[in-house]
């Protein structure tokens, strides 16, 4: 008995899970904090999908002001925004995110970073959430002829608050990114969302996305540097957008 | 919890496995308000070296590489070790994010000590 319910709450939040809004959370976070300096990030997330699913054309953004004051820690506040399908925007949460900087880069064999968020919904019948983990990263600088940067984003989710879900979430993000020059390399990027790990499902069932990504950054001296990611990903199962376009916008001044 | 656990173990296995830079070739560079010094510094290419930075001006600056992926503010009168390599031989900018027009080169050639 307690197996057929359990099994119709998989089916059903599998059945639920093409409503779920895009998320504007899909970049991954380097274990490099940088230090003294004052930043302005937007992140962006628009996805497509069957018509009359959740994913056609949902959008989500996310605007942060970010400070890192120590060597090893940075702080920022995020606002998220998201439009399910022929709605409008509206304010979906308040985010403080914190990564600390482990490791120097490049003293040991692996960079190593900790990630650690608490996000409050703006709306009342939502839980919070918290999520945390590590940050992982390896410079390998001869890769197919060229210095290349791997990292890998391990994080935990849970909700937060009355009303919350008792199970535990895995998020995951990978990318791979080849450094040409400064103001453009390509990478590939794969992002994955278990929404309860006790209950992962098969892969089909789980949010996965990988695509071709180009990082850059443009620096002006004392006017400080503008960095920008954009990328098209591709839904990889049917729990998935069909694709999404996402980018990154992030504006950095020195103090 | 299990995989909260696990994942936290895991990355504490990870620091805790992977050992410390081994002895590696350490080179000295200062970065006062006239600029580097030395202006161009010889490291062998192919191998992993430590550039130890010191701040000598009285002001902070900013040691920063786009070529080596490098970037560290050094308060007034301090020192740091940025990590590198190995390199491909070549030159590799490097400069003062505070002050940009303070820019020196880093050499990576097979012939260095």
């Amino acid at each position: 008995m307690t197996r057929a319910i359990l099994r119709a709450a998989l089916l059903g939040a599998a059945l639920l899970a093409p409503l779920a809004p895009a998320r504007a959370d899909l970049h991954v976070r380097w274990p490099v904090v940088d230090y003294r300096e004052v930043e302005y990030e937007q992140n962006g997330l628009i996805s497509f999908g069957r018509a009359g699913s959740g994913f056609d054309r949902a959008q989500s953004y996310s605007n942060a002001i970010g400070v890192g004051i120590l060597p090893s820690w940075e702080i920022e506040l995020e606002g998220e925004s998201q439009a399910a399908p022929g709605e409008g925007l509206r304010m979906d949460a308040v985010t403080m995110e914190n990564t600390f900087q482990l490791t120097e880069p490049g003293e040991y064999e692996f960079n190593l970073g900790f990630y650690a968020e608490y996000s409050r919904s703006v709306r009342r019948d939502q839980p919070g959430s918290v999520t945390f983990g590590p940050i992982v990263q390896k410079e390998l600088p001869d890769f197919l002829g060229t210095d290349s940067i791997h990292t890998l984003n391990l994080f935990l989710t849970h909700d937060a608050g009355p009303g919350g879900s008792h199970a535990t979430g895995l998020v995951y993000a990978w990318q791979s990114l080849l450094y040409l020059n400064a103001f453009a390399s390509p990478a590939i990027e794969i992002y994955g969302n278990i929404p309860d790990i006790a209950h992962a499902g098969h892969f089909d069932e789980q949010e996965t996305l990988a695509g071709p990504v180009l990082v850059g950054a443009v620096r002006m001296g004392r006017w400080g540097t503008l960095k920008y990611q954009a990328g098209y990903l591709v839904g990889l199962t049917s729990a998935s957008p069909r694709g999404a376009v996402r980018w990154q916008l992030e504006y950095e001044l020195a103090f | 919890m299990r995989a909260a656990a696990f994942i936290l173990a895991s990355t504490a296995l990870l620091i805790g496995a992977v050992p410390a830079s081994a002895a590696r070739p350490r080179y000295a560079l200062a970065l006062s308000p006239a600029g580097f010094a030395p202006a161009e510094l010889h490291v062998p290419a192919g191998k992993r070296v430590v550039l130890r930075v010191t701040n000598t001006g009285p002001a902070p600056v900013e040691f920063e590489s786009s070529d080596l992926n490098r970037e560290r503010v050094i308060p007034a009168g301090g020192a740091i070790a940025v990590y590198v390599g190995p390199l491909h031989p070549g030159i590799y900018v490097f400069f003062d994010d505070f002050h940009p027009t303070l820019r020196g080169k880093l050499i990576a050639d097979r012939a260095a000590p």
